[in-house]
Parts: C-alpha cells; structure tokens; sequence
C-alpha cells in the first residue's frame, strides 16, 4: 500500500525527466545537423508530459512580448536593457514563437528535475498562439506592440486575433499590461479589466483626413462609429477617438514628446517617462523602431529598469533578419517583410534614401509566410517605383517569385530592371555587392532559407546562437 | 477610349489585396492607350452611379458589415441594382460577390438581408474553404483557366436560371459541393477568388474589360499586350498546384 503511494508519486517525477531529457536530446540532435529554430522537441515534451512547460517556467519573472509586429526588436532591446543592469536573461532568440518553440527553449533551460536556471526570461509570443502560451506560463508583464492585419489564412480577419489575445488577457489579472496606446484595437485589450496599465506612444504625427489613409480600424471597436484622428503616426496609430461614444487613446506614461531628427540609421526623440523629458538616440531607423523601442522602455520600466544605454553597440539590437546587416562589399541588409504594414513602413524607409542600391524581394508561400500571397498588392510599390532611379536591380526571388515580379511590373518599375532569380541560395551565396549596397525583403522562409548562407559569407553568427 | 470605373467601398471592402484588381485593370488599359478613371465610393459618399462603366467589389471583414450594409440602404443599394439591370460591367469579388445575392445566413441561422440583385444566397457552414484554387470560365465568359486563393466559411447557392462563372478544376468554388465557382448574370462577373485575381489572370482581366468597353463604344478588339510575366506566374501556380 505504503509502497504504491510512493511510486504514484515518483511517476510525474519520472515523466517530467523523461520530457525534459527526450527534448534536450532532440534539440541538441536537431542542431549538430544545422537544423535551428523547430518545435519538434518543444512537441515531444509536452506529449509526453503535458504540464513541462508550467513547471520549468515555476517561479521565474517572465516578460512576454506579442503582437503583429515588432515583437523580435522590442525583445531584444528589453533583453539587453535587463543584461545591462546585470540580470542573466534567457529568450527565445531563434523565433520559435509557438508553445512547442516556447516551451523548447525554457526545457532548455531547465535541470533535469525540471529547476529553472536563469530566473528572467523575455519571450516572444505569436498573437494567435498566446492564448495558449498563457495556459502554461504566468507571465510577470505582457507588452503588446499593435495590432495589424496579418496572414488572412493563417490568422483570420484582424478581429480574431485581437479577440483571441483578449480571452487571454482574461485569464491572468495579475500581470502588468504595457500597451500600445496609439493603437486602438491594443488599447481596447485593457478595456474594464483590473490588470495595472502602462501605455507607451508617439505625441506627435502627420496631421492627416483619416478617410485618406489605408486603416486597418476605421470604425469605433465599441460602438461602430468612425474614429477620428488629430493625426497619424502610420497605419492606423494615432491619436484615435470616437466621437460617437469618446472612446479614445488614453494617457501615455511612456512616450515620445517629440521626434527629434529619423536619419538612415538612427532617430533621436525627446522621450517622457511620466512626466521626465531626457533626449534618447534609438539606435534603428524608423518610426515603428520607435514604437519598438518605446514597447522595451515601457517593459523595463513595469521591472523598475530603463531603457540600456546604447553606445555605439547598436549592432546587438538588430534582431536576426530585421535590418541585419551583411558585411559583403557595400553592404547587404535583410529585412524581414510579414504583412502590408510592416512591408509599408519597410518602402516608406526606402524611399527615404539618398544613395543608390540594389533591391531583392523573396517571397514565398509556406505556412510561415502565409500560403495566400494577395497580401503584397496591399503593399505600396508604387511609392518606391516613383525613386526607382536610384534603384539599380530589383531581384524577385522564392517560390511566388512570380507574383512578387508582377506586382513590382504593375507598380510601374521599368521592365528592364526587373530579374528573376530561381535559386536564391546559390544568388546570395556569389553575392559581392561590389556596385551598390543591397537591401534583402524576405518573408520568413525566404529569411531562414538565406540568412545562413549569408551569415556564412559575412561570418557572423548563427541563428541558433 | 476611356472607362470610368468605380470602386466601390474601398475603405471597408479591401480585405486582402482587393485593390490589386484597379491596378492591374488600369495598367492593362493604359498600355493600350486607353484612359482609365478611377473614382473610390467609400462609405457615407453618393454619386450617382450611371456614369460609371465598370464597378469593382472586394471583399470584407464582418466587423464593418455592419456599416457597409447601413450605407447600401440608404439608397445605394437601388443604384447599383440598376446599373446591373442597365448592362454595367461589374467584378465582384468575395465578399462583395457575396453581396449581390439576396442573403448572407450565418452558422446560428440568422439571416443579413443583401441586395438581392442576382438569384443566389450564401450561407455559412463549420469549416473555412481556404487554399490555392483554380475554375476554367465557361465560354461566354472568355474560357480562360484561373487560379487564385479561396478563403471564405460562406457557402453560395446559385438560382436554377443563374450560371456560374465557370467549373471548379481544384478548390471548392461556391460551396465545394456543385463544382459552380462564382457567377455571371448579364455583365456582372463574381467569384471567389479573393484579392488580386486578375493579375496572374490576364484573359479574364482582358474579357471584363472588352465587355466593359463593348458596352459603351460597341464592337472591340483589344491590342495584345507582353503577359510573360503574367503568364510564367500563372504557370508557376499551375505547377504548384499539379503535386
């Protein structure tokens, strides 16, 4: 009888080092032969058994980052500014931002008897998986960056998703919520619930009708009115209200007072921490880099830390494949493309420019990527064809190579410019950029598929670092 | 030469790329050196709709039905129903398709009146049809094959005096069940290949536009423009979906 008890009560025990072996020794498998970024491992642990990840994850001060998108930079930074102030910080840096991708990276960092070893963690979440990321894992803060329309196929329309993050919400109303508070499908996520609120924002934008505007929420998520907008930042950020039922964007604690200078490679803004003004350099080009950055300010200020003095290592913010920089002849820098918004800011950078450069646009259609490719003609080429004299070539790459080209032919790029590669890999492995500099635009695929081959070229580091 | 087309509702009927379709018809057009004029009609603006050649329709989120069906009955909804009557050229696409038909029934039976200007009514059932698709037109709607992508839990019905547009080669179509993907009632041209169908797509791009135009300045023939690329996109969808 005695006896039974006691080996019932070794089973859970004897799984749990069971789940938490079979997954490390997967992993270190699955990367010996070059393979990162998997959920085969994470999977592996939870089926055997289920409550891993809650358990390893046991009494660790966990920072959670979703949204659509800039969830890798505003990690990163929040990562360094924990680093910076001496805190050992574990992360899920190869954007396995699934639960088996999650949940592999905290077993990894578990003893076999399933003791957290680094007691800080900053992880990425996908907005669609956080419901269920949240069932396993009792995150100290969440930040939310925004709210933006993303794969249609894989995500649903964009209320599914603010919905989905909402149920999660509820179900944790201790954490602290750093939300974005020019967003107003974000700010709606708060709405009459308990959790203590921080908000982050820009304070000032471009004056604009907001009718003119491509929006992803033009009309009141209360009362269906349509919002309007003392100006925009980009998309639908701004200073949002509805007129009909005075919804509208609340007090920000966190923000910037005002945008100093966006040059090619940094911007400088007065920042306010409640009330106190100070000037910040963000080491990144553009505005949503702001809101970035503003989303890691807001994080490390709910932990009582501030943003890491940036110095001149900026490089360490630059999350793999977002504006990573290639050290290959004038330069090759790859940013990541996911959705229109994140791709509009991406041309709007571009455009921006005063030198000449090379432009390669990979696109592919796996489940990462999303398999519906219309997403790109949401996307406004036409802006950076009208520049397209500084433009050298204009590469179409991937498995839609042949909608990419399409769409940049119908944006009224000249036709001679325009040439398809049919095996990246090969392209970016003889690249020398002896001419101009190149920016890459991959979809996610298209990125792990390069990223290697050029972190080869270049000899920077792994991704599975 | 020129058409006047409208796109209707831009601003909530844009749901994924919709706007690919102006683009593509307006280059197309423009490289034959014919004028295109494009007028949005958003939400809450009322022109009239009889000097428009050519309307496009995308498709929409449930969260701004709502809205868009309060604005359509505030007179809108006769408009377009007599430029259909009156032989206009119409694209509809998706949830604009969708729009025409006499109701949308949602999963828990409730009924959303639409306009009701072609005889079929949709009606949503568990289990979205998603994924690459692909219909060959039947002839009188230029017999060109089509592949697009298809997302959409609403299934169509068509009335027994409606034709589709075509027959479904892979993919679902109107409901998975009957083969009919989207419809074709006097010039108006709907399916449910959602976003930029006419891209990849040129011989269908091509025939709206011809019957838009043969609408108002009678018999045409349209200058052949180089689809190469149009056509290797096309091809490279083909082979995709062959495996």
């Amino acid at each position: 009888m005695m006896e039974e008890k006691l080996l019932y009560k070794q089973r859970p025990g004897i799984r749990l080092t069971a789940a938490i072996f079979l997954c490390k020794a997967c992993r270190a498998v699955l990367r010996a032969f070059r393979r990162g970024g998997t959920s085969l491992p994470g999977k592996i642990a939870l089926a055997i058994y289920p409550d891993v990840l809650r358990r390893c994850s046991c009494g660790m001060k966990i920072i959670l980052v979703s949204g659509t998108n800039g969830k890798t930079t505003t990690c990163r930074i929040i990562e360094q500014g924990l680093r910076a102030a001496g805190i050992d910080v574990m992360a899920n840096r190869s954007g396995a931002n699934l639960l088996a991708g999650i949940c592999a990276e905290f077993v990894a960092n578990s003893s076999m008897q399933g003791k957290a070893q680094k007691q800080t963690a900053v992880i990425e979440c996908d907005e669609a998986a956080l419901k269920l990321v949240i069932e396993h894992l009792s995150p100290a803060v969440l930040v939310v960056t925004n709210i933006f329309r993303d794969q249609l196929d894989r995500y649903g329309e964009i209320m599914n998703t603010r919905n989905g993050m909402r149920t999660a919400i509820e179900k944790n109303s201790s954490m602290t919520l750093c939300l974005n508070a020019d967003d107003s499908l974000v700010v709606s996520l708060a709405d009459s619930l308990e959790n203590p609120c921080l908000y982050f924002g820009v304070d000032e934008g471009e004056a604009t009708i907001a009718s003119e505007e491509k929006s992803d929420a033009l009309y009141c998520i209360r009362c269906r009115h349509k919002y309007s907008y003392g100006y925009k930042t980009y998309g639908h950020l701004g200073d949002f209200s509805c007129p009909e039922c005075g919804y509208a964007r609340p007090e920000r604690q966190i923000s910037a007072k005002h945008i100093i200078a966006m040059y090619d490679d940094y911007s400088l803004i007065d920042m306010s921490i409640f009330g106190q003004c100070h000037e910040q350099k963000i080491p990144l080009p553009a505005v949503y880099n702001i809101y970035n950055s503003l989303a890691a300010a807001t994080g490390l200020h709910s932990l009582g830390l501030s943003l890491p003095d940036f110095g001149d290592e900026a490089d360490q913010v630059y999350g793999f494949g977002r504006m990573e920089k290639f050290n290959i002849g004038h330069g090759a820098t790859m940013i990541l493309v996911k959705n229109p918004a994140g791709f509009t800011q991406v041309i709007s950078y571009l455009s921006n420019l005063n030198y000449g450069y090379d432009l390669m646009c990979c696109l592919d259609d796996q489940l990462a990527d999303g398999e519906d490719v219309s997403w790109i003609w949401d996307v406004p080429f036409e802006n950076l064809a009208a520049h397209e004299r500084l433009i050298g070539n204009v590469y179409t790459a991937g498995r839609r190579r042949g909608d990419m080209y399409l769409r940049l032919k119908y944006a009224g790029f000249t036709p001679a410019k325009l040439k398809e590669i049919k095996d990246d890999r090969s392209f970016a492995a003889k690249l020398d950029c002896r001419t101009r500099p190149l920016f890459i635009l991959p979809t996610y695929s298209a990125m792990m598929r390069l990223r290697p081959v050029l972190a080869k070229k270049s000899r920077s580091k792994d991704y599975w670092e | 030469m020129e058409l006047k087309i409208c796109h209707l509702y831009p601003d909530v009927l844009n749901l994924y790329g919709d706007g690919g379709n102006i683009i593509c018809m307006k280059k197309r057009l423009e490289w034959r050196g014919i004028k295109a004029d494009i007028t949005n009609l958003k939400i809450g603006e009322s022109n009239s709709l009889a000097d428009f050649d050519l309307f496009f329709m995308g498709g929409g989120q449930d969260f701004e039905q709502e809205v868009l069906l309060d604005d359509l009955h505030r007179g809108k909804d006769k408009n377009i129903i007599s430029a259909i009557e009156d032989g206009k050229t119409f694209l509809t696409v998706c949830g604009g398709y969708q729009m025409l038909g006499h109701y949308y029934e949602n999963q828990a039976g409730v009924r959303c009146e639409f306009l009701g200007a072609i005889d079929f009514y949709t009606k949503s059932k568990p289990g979205r049809l998603t994924g690459n698709y692909s219909f060959r037109c039947y002839p009188i709607s230029g017999g060109s094959t089509v592949f697009g992508f298809e997302n959409h839990s609403g299934r169509s019905y068509l009335g027994l005096d409606v034709s589709p547009l075509g027959k479904v080669i892979n993919g679902f179509g109107n409901n998975g069940e009957d083969k009919t993907e989207g419809v074709r009632y006097k010039n108006v041209f709907g399916t449910y290949s959602h976003g930029p169908v006419l891209p990849k797509n040129p011989e269908l791009c091509d025939f709206i536009l011809k019957t838009a135009l043969e609408q108002k300045y009678g018999k045409c023939q349209l200058l052949p423009l180089d689809d190469d690329a149009e056509h290797r996109a096309h091809a490279a969808v083909a082979r995709k979906m062959m495996y």
